[in-house]
């Protein structure tokens, strides 16, 4: 009886405990399907979209390429649409005159920025006189170093004058553009405008809780069309795993997932998931700045062979992505018949051994005393980059290569020897080829040089027909297999899940790095 | 409930436990984290008696190998926390009031911070963690309560004949540490000593869980709890709950024969 009573009296703790926790959870619940509190105290009958995003620590579109951001608060002189084509943005119209070797821009009327001052010419002289500005240390610089001059002979005329041709400009001016009265003579990288940005987007920029939410309002005279959903919340969630538990828990309305947490979605009855193709790939990439490169040539096509990409696409893509063998394959320029280094150890081992290198008797090769060893560096926030480069380790010690991972929250972009990239853009053929792959170019980050790949990606750049372009894009990704910067892996798709209810996404749109894109038409969406 | 039942089951599965880490080299040779893609996510079979993950690493292998770490981790950290509190102990309890009052103060001082904290500030200071260092460092943080013990039960005894007179011969710290007072207040602290085990154990898997433990790409029963976390939200039951349960086990198997021991050795005396 005693022990009877004792029992009675623990129990009731884990009972009140659990009671109590219960009701916590319901107005929880209750608080994040009514909407989040907003910033001015405001009523919660504005529509609201919270999106789980990656963190930032600056905005701006000009010296920051990577940001899903910029394509809700800013807006080009061009836009692209579900297609990727180029479409009017800022710019009603434009001309191209080969003889002048210049593009005449017509803004339309009427533009403002999002604190209502009045968007020009000289804003859109000002924003790419920024960009190629070396001091500010662009990652764009190298798309806009044709520009010789950009002249405004009045309010709604931009005239840029080349060096020569440049098919993929158009593409470029999809840039956003940034207000000259608030940045001119200002440090551009450290101004305070980067926490405060204005542009001319379909949504205003209104609060930054630094690491927690970014809050963005509509712009009711945005130039393509009057947005629906009258606040967007981009709340930082950099964790995947936590971005599926608030998707569920009704904290996110959208957010991009791993292919394992989507998973969980394809059954649900209130959410909506989307496999997205994209052009973003990821790959190894050999940094031939590294003495170990420079004295073993030859090794990257070497070790292509030893990479199962079908593997890694089916562990950990789980199915969700194609493997890769070039920079474009989903472009209309992808050439097939190039070298792809399908999967076959033998043949990796054959060319290492050609390449000099003999088996020690420690199980990997060797050459001059020396081991056949390297490392791969992989930031540890990208799960998805970490198990491709510990898939690749594996292949790649199986041979008899000494190879292992490194993870570095800091990137030593000069000192590592290899690392788990990724790049891609469903744009322009020349977007992400000619910065990433050209001797020297701002995004080149490999120190990859190629005397015919410079010559070719420079003379396809310049070419307007897309006949004259694609034997020069064909020959480039035939060259850069026979000599190549990276190893490729696999294209992902990108798995974007939403609520319900949200309408106006396009599935088939193939979207860019790092899955973005998804917002090309935000102003449309509805709730 | 007999009070002096032995923990037999206990012993058995811990040892049996210690004996597969051991031998894990023998057992499951090879890489622990070799994946195969042939087996993604196997549901336990005559093949993979644990199943495999969503990389199709062998779960019954980077147990025992986890293990292996872990259990290491766990009695060196165990055994330095032992040694420094018996030490400091037997000070604080031989010192003249105002040296014990200081040293058991700086002691609660200590206490009183979480001692992942320590770990963890530490750890970065150190650099890149090996088991060894991730040993020190817990074992350093961890010996604050059994060195109370230690100079609560020194204190008691100093006083007693047999101290005084091996001090009257002549007998010198080590000497009265070793041969006197150690025998006598072992029974006092055997049960923290194994609790203290465990609880090394249990930092090492919080460390790596944390991802502030061994580095990343070591196999151990934190980066295995880590491992069962991302798969929560798959079916994959065997990934979820199998390296939990061989932890849980671990440390109720140490918690039953610790108890045992201190009732033991506590019976003779009080």
């Amino acid at each position: 009886m005693k022990i009877f009573k004792q029992a009675l009296r623990l129990l009731m703790v884990p009972a009140l405990i659990f009671t109590l926790a219960a009701c916590a959870g319901n107005t929880q619940a209750q608080q994040s399907t009514g909407g989040s509190p907003t910033p001015d105290g405001a009523p919660a009958e504005l529509t609201t979209l919270i999106y789980g995003s990656g963190d930032y620590s600056a905005i701006n579109p000009a010296l920051y390429e990577h940001g899903e951001i910029n394509s809700l608060l800013f807006l080009g002189l061009t836009a692209h649409d579900k297609d990727n084509n180029v479409v009017p943005g800022l710019a009603s119209e434009w001309t191209w005159d080969s003889e002048a070797m210049a593009y005449t821009f017509t803004l339309r009327d009427g533009l403002t920025f999002h604190d209502g001052a009045p968007l020009t010419s000289a804003d859109v002289k000002f924003t790419f006189e920024a960009i190629m500005d070396e001091a500010n240390g662009s990652e764009n610089i190298s798309n806009y170093e044709d520009i010789v001059s950009i002249d405004t002979p009045d309010g709604k005329t931009v005239v840029f004058t080349l060096s020569a041709p440049n098919a993929a400009m158009p593409d470029y001016l999809t840039m956003g553009i940034l207000p000259k009265n608030l940045l001119e003579g200002k440090d551009i990288v450290e101004d305070d405008f980067n926490r405060n940005p204005v542009g001319a987007g379909p949504y205003k920029f209104v609060a930054w809780d630094m690491g927690q939410s970014i809050t963005m309002e509509k712009f009711d005279e945005f130039c393509l069309g009057k947005p629906k959903i009258d606040r967007i919340i981009f709340k930082i969630v950099e964790d995947y795993n936590a971005r599926a538990l608030q998707l569920k828990s009704g904290e996110l309305d959208l957010a991009q997932v791993t292919p394992k947490d989507a998973e969980e979605f394809k059954s649900k009855e209130d959410f909506d998931l989307y496999a997205m193709d994209t052009a973003d790939y990821r790959g190894i990439m050999y940094n031939f700045g590294n003495a170990f490169w420079q004295e073993n040539p030859g090794l990257p096509a070497a070790f292509s062979y030893a990479v199962d990409r079908e593997a890694i696409v089916r562990s950990v893509l789980l199915g969700q992505g194609q493997t890769a063998y070039s920079p474009m394959q989903k472009s209309e320029y992808s050439n097939s018949n190039i070298e792809k280094y399908d999967y076959s150890p033998e043949t990796a081992k054959i060319e290492i051994e050609a390449l000099g290198w003999t088996m020690g008797a420690d199980g990997y090769y060797q050459k001059d005393g020396k081991q056949l060893a390297f490392a791969i560096s992989a930031r540890p926030s990208d799960q998805v980059r970490v198990d491709m480069a510990n898939i690749c380790v594996q292949n790649l010690q199986d041979i008899g290569v000494n190879a292992s991972v490194e993870i570095n929250e800091r990137t030593d972009w000069s000192g590592q020897q290899a690392f788990l990239v990724g790049w891609g853009s469903p744009f322009d053929p020349d977007d992400h080829t000619f910065k990433v792959f050209g001797t020297d170019k701002s995004a080149n980050y490999s120190s990859y040089s190629n005397a015919r790949v410079d010559e070719l990606l420079t003379q396809a750049r310049s070419r307007f027909d897309k006949a004259e372009r694609l034997p020069l894009y064909e020959e480039f990704q035939a060259e850069l297999a026979k000599d190549p910067a990276y190893t490729f892996i696999a294209y992902i798709d990108a798995m974007y899940v939403t609520r319900k209810g949200i309408t106006g996404i396009t599935a088939d749109t193939v979207l860019g790095h790092h899955g973005v894109g998804i917002f090309w038409n935000v102003w449309e969406w509805s709730k | 409930m007999d009070s002096t039942k032995k923990p037999l089951l206990s012993a058995a599965v811990l040892g049996g436990i210690i004996l597969a880490c051991a031998l894990a080299n023998i057992l499951a040779p090879g890489n622990a984290a070799r994946m195969d893609f042939d087996a993604l996510l196997a549901p336990p079979s005559a093949v993979y008696i644990f199943g495999t993950d969503q990389l199709g690493r062998d779960l019954f292998k980077m147990i025992i190998h986890g293990g292996r770490v872990s259990i290491f981790i766990g009695l060196l950290a165990s055994l330095i926390a032992a040694l420094i509190a018996m030490v400091y102990g037997t000070a604080a309890g031989l010192a003249p009031k105002f040296i014990d009052d200081l040293l058991m103060r700086f002691t609660e001082l200590i206490m009183s911070v979480p001692s992942i904290l320590y770990v963890v500030t530490i750890q970065a200071v150190l650099g890149k963690p090996t088991a060894l260092s991730l040993s020190v460092v817990i074992g350093a943080t961890s010996w604050m309560s059994i060195a109370k013990i230690v100079r609560a039960e020194v204190r008691q005894i100093h006083s007693s004949e047999y101290i005084l007179s091996a001090r009257l011969m002549g007998a010198k710290f080590r000497y009265t540490l070793w041969r006197h007072l150690l025998p006598n207040f072992m029974p006092s602290i055997m049960f923290m000593l194994i609790y203290n085990v465990s609880q090394a154990i249990a930092a090492e898997a919080t460390l790596s869980f944390l991802g502030l433990g061994m580095p990343p790409g070591s196999v151990t029963w934190g980066s295995l709890m880590s491992l069962s976390q991302d798969a929560l939200l798959t079916n994959s039951w065997w990934v979820i709950i199998i390296p939990s349960l061989f932890l849980i086990i671990t440390l109720v198997c140490m918690t039953n024969i610790g108890e045992y021991l201190r009732k033991l050795l506590a019976g003779g005396k009080r």
